[in-house]
């Protein structure tokens, strides 16, 4: 589990309340400290982003944190990691929404939110399949359960980051997995076949 | 426990989210189940590996810093809303609460002179295209240079190939600009105000030469007859020096020349005629109102579309019902004063407020009056009205860019028709089917038993779907006694969800008006035979209730919401023999 430095809070308040201020540069200095995981939570989220659109949701998380700073929408009082992951999964469920109505590119980014057919995704690594199996997820519970368990958000944090209950929260995270173990079963990974 | 239980026990585990009696318990069973520790493991090896089958990491390019934080600061900065650069503190003006370069407000007159228009592209090298230079396509009016449709040789809007094109008229030939007396005074009060502040700002040392400038141009401005511009330059210099002749003189006769302009403008015609009523009448009782159609054609939709010239209008029929569920009218005609070019505000005066007004994303109104069953759209520049739209059940859908426009007719064959109560009270059943149809169920309403005594229902209730209505009729005589319609009917253009006034607007003035506890509002139209209850949050008629006799009785919370049914006959049991 991550745990964000008590400084490092401090430092993204008295950030934040700079934005609110209208001071750009202040936004410069989040960037700097939170791009790298922003970007990292984006591509893992495989919604289908190229390089030129990866760039364009990463201006847009930081833009939108910057327009709830000015509209007082964030509580200093509360950790930004998560507000901003939360930030950057909206940005990029919008995205896939966007490329949901637009052409594929090619097979291997399907933005629809749906994998490629499973019986494709069987006979290959299973390192294949497990990312087939995620892809296959709904965007939104793909989400959930890479901010659990790639980024460590807590219970508490997951919430903040979806901006709802820790039961509701936890309630989709559970969802989620529970289609998430169910994909697998589809792509091929039958515990059945371990066993026998 | 099976492993079928435990299959979102299992799913949750690699996640660490299980609580201690629930992994407790999944350790149990997986001690004694292969398969669900053969699960787990594949589990545990797929969230593993699900830190490794993301896409890698790729570097943050070097300039993003860079773009986004002067994306910030043009965010951040305030920009004119005429010209829409970026404007700092100094260069300000605020007016109408909206910010413009202080030059930008000045040449305002443009604004009032001539609506702003969106800028164009053009479809085939999308580069910026002027009005005079632009052609459209014949068909889907996709704007092109005239060059690059001629070099393209067909329209390059996806999907089209329309070789014709149509060019912009004359524009010294478009209807002449509606001046808008009221706006430009205020407009050029503001600017008057404003440019008097810049001048007043200045030393007095220099207050003559500008004075001079404010004259100067406010000659330039006479000349050109903006008249409006003109009259705040003059204001501006009076402010400034109150006793200049020239400023006073100038003033006055901008006064004068806007008084004119504005008894030019052309007042909604008095010839215009009163829409009849429309929605729900025949086609024969279109004929009779309208007259004869200059075009009658079938739609795919299954409507019938009568189109009238002169003044314009446009019927469409529901040849099923043989019912107009739909019109539009243009200008000539005339709903309670309310026509082509009214301004909101107006409409406002005539109409009252409107049930709804949706406001769309350009800050639009559209206005919806249930009653009337009368969609409203003010979608010119200056806020009035572009077309009369009668339709049932009106409303105003987003449309592909997130605005409002058009109000959508009912879809064809949809309840979403108001259908009129026929006449009941009386009727025999084999009547009332003849009326509303066959009934989606009947039954004879069971008889209640109560200790010692029963209830007999002698009546039959007939229900109805879509619209819903239920009708209860006297098993004895065979007549209905009571009647309850829901949402989609409509009696005299009352229906469910109006309020009180706009009844009495249609029914006038109730023979009853009993209050309940809740302080709801009961009408009863003894001639109608009619009771309609207000209830809700909002106190609107919750249904229309056709019974002769019968009157509202309070229910178990003492209100009076519900209406009296037909008496049932309370009949004693005869006590059991005793032994």
């Amino acid at each position: 589990m991550l745990v964000e430095p008590t400084d490092a809070r401090d430092q993204d308040a008295r950030d934040m309340e700079r934005c609110r201020e209208g001071d750009a540069e202040a936004l410069g200095d989040l960037y700097d400290r939170h791009a790298r995981e922003v970007q990292r939570l984006l591509l893992a989220l495989r919604v289908g982003l190229d390089r030129a659109s990866l760039d364009d949701a990463l201006q847009e998380t930081f833009l939108r944190l910057l327009a709830d700073a000015k509209r007082g929408r964030y509580d200093s009082s509360r950790p930004l990691r998560p507000y901003l992951l939360g930030m950057a999964r909206n940005v990029a469920v919008t995205f896939a929404r966007r490329r949901r109505e637009a052409p594929m590119a090619n097979e291997s980014e399907r933005g629809d939110g749906r994998a490629e057919p499973p019986e494709l995704a069987i006979g290959r690594e299973t390192s294949s399949r497990v990312a087939a199996a995620l892809v296959a997820l709904d965007p939104e519970m793909r989400s959930l359960l890479v901010l659990k368990h790639e980024h460590g958000l807590t219970m508490i944090e997951l919430a903040a980051a979806l901006r709802c209950s820790v039961p509701t929260a936890r309630a989709r995270l559970g969802e989620a997995a529970v289609r998430f173990a169910r994909e697998l079963r589809r792509c091929g990974l039958d515990p059945k076949e371990s066993v026998s | 426990m099976n492993c079928a239980e435990l299959e979102a026990t299992i799913a949750e585990l690699p996640l660490g989210t299980l609580a201690p009696e629930e992994k407790a318990r999944l350790d149990e069973h997986s001690a004694a189940c292969a398969e669900c520790r053969a699960s787990i493991a594949q589990l545990e090896a797929a969230y593993a590996e699900l830190g490794g089958a993301g896409e890698k990491d790729e570097p943050l390019p070097a300039d993003l810093r860079g773009r986004i934080v002067a994306a910030a600061k043009a965010s951040l900065a305030a920009k004119c809303a005429s010209c829409g650069t970026p404007v700092s503190e100094q260069e300000a003006a605020v007016f109408d609460s909206t910010t413009y370069h202080v030059e930008c407000l000045a040449k305002a007159r443009v604004k009032t002179a001539a609506p702003e228009r969106p800028a164009m592209s053009c479809t085939f090298c999308h580069d910026r295209l002027t009005r005079d230079a632009s052609v459209f396509c014949a068909t889907c009016l996709a704007p092109h240079h005239d060059e690059c449709f001629r070099e393209h040789r067909r329209c390059a809007a996806p999907g089209c190939s329309e070789s014709r094109v149509v060019r912009p008229a004359d524009p010294s030939a478009t209807r002449p600009r509606r001046f808008r007396w009221p706006l430009a005074l205020v407009a050029g009060t503001g600017i008057a105000a404003l440019s008097a502040a810049a001048l007043t700002g200045r030393s007095h040392a220099d207050g003559k030469v500008r004075i001079d400038v404010a004259l100067r141009e406010g000659a330039s401005a006479l000349g050109e007859r903006h008249f409006d511009v003109a009259l705040a330059r003059y204001e501006a210099a009076l402010v400034v020096d109150p006793t200049n002749d020239e400023a006073r003189r100038g003033a006055e006769k901008c006064h004068a020349e806007l008084a004119a302009e504005a008894a030019k403008i052309p007042k909604p015609s008095s010839t215009a005629r009163e829409v009849p009523a429309l929605l729900g009448q025949s086609r024969a009782q279109v004929v009779a109102a309208l007259g004869v159609p200059s075009s009658e054609e079938e739609k795919t939709s299954g409507w019938t579309k009568l189109v009238y010239r002169s003044p314009s209008a446009t019927v469409y029929l529901d040849p099923a019902r043989d019912a107009v569920v739909h019109a539009v009218l243009s200008e000539g005609w005339s709903f309670r004063g309310v026509q082509v070019g009214t301004h909101r505000a107006e409409a406002l005066n005539l109409l009252g407020v409107p049930e709804k007004d949706q406001p769309d994303i350009n800050g639009g109104h559209h206005f919806v009056y249930a009653t009337y069953g009368l969609a409203l759209s003010f979608d010119g520049p200056d806020e009035t009205i572009s077309s009369l739209v009668f339709t049932q059940k009106p409303e105003f859908r987003a449309d592909l860019n997130g605005g409002l426009s058009t109000p959508v007719p009912p879809e064809p064959g949809s309840q979403g028709s108001m259908r009129e109560v026929p006449s009941l009270l009386g009727k025999s059943k084999a009547e009332v089917v003849k009326l509303l149809g066959a009934p989606f169920s009947e039954e004879t309403l069971p008889d209640e038993k109560g200790k010692g005594f029963t209830i007999k229902h002698d009546w039959i209730k007939l229900s109805y779907r879509k619209p819903t209505a239920t009708i209860f009729i006297d098993k004895a005589t065979e007549k209905v006694l009571l009647a309850t319609f829901y949402t989609d009917w409509s009696f005299r253009g009352v229906h469910v969800g109006m309020h009180p006034t706009q009844v009495m607007d249609l029914l006038g003035e109730p023979d009853d008006d009993t209050l309940d506890t809740s302080g709801d509002h009961h009408f009863r139209y003894r001639s109608h035979g009619l009771l309609l209850p207000f209830e809700g949050p909002d106190k609107t008629v919750s249904m229309l209730v056709i019974n002769e006799n019968g009157g509202f009785a309070p229910d178990i919370n003492g209100n009076v919401s519900t209406p009296v049914r037909p008496a049932s006959k309370r009949v004693n049991d005869p006590e059991p023999p005793k032994k």
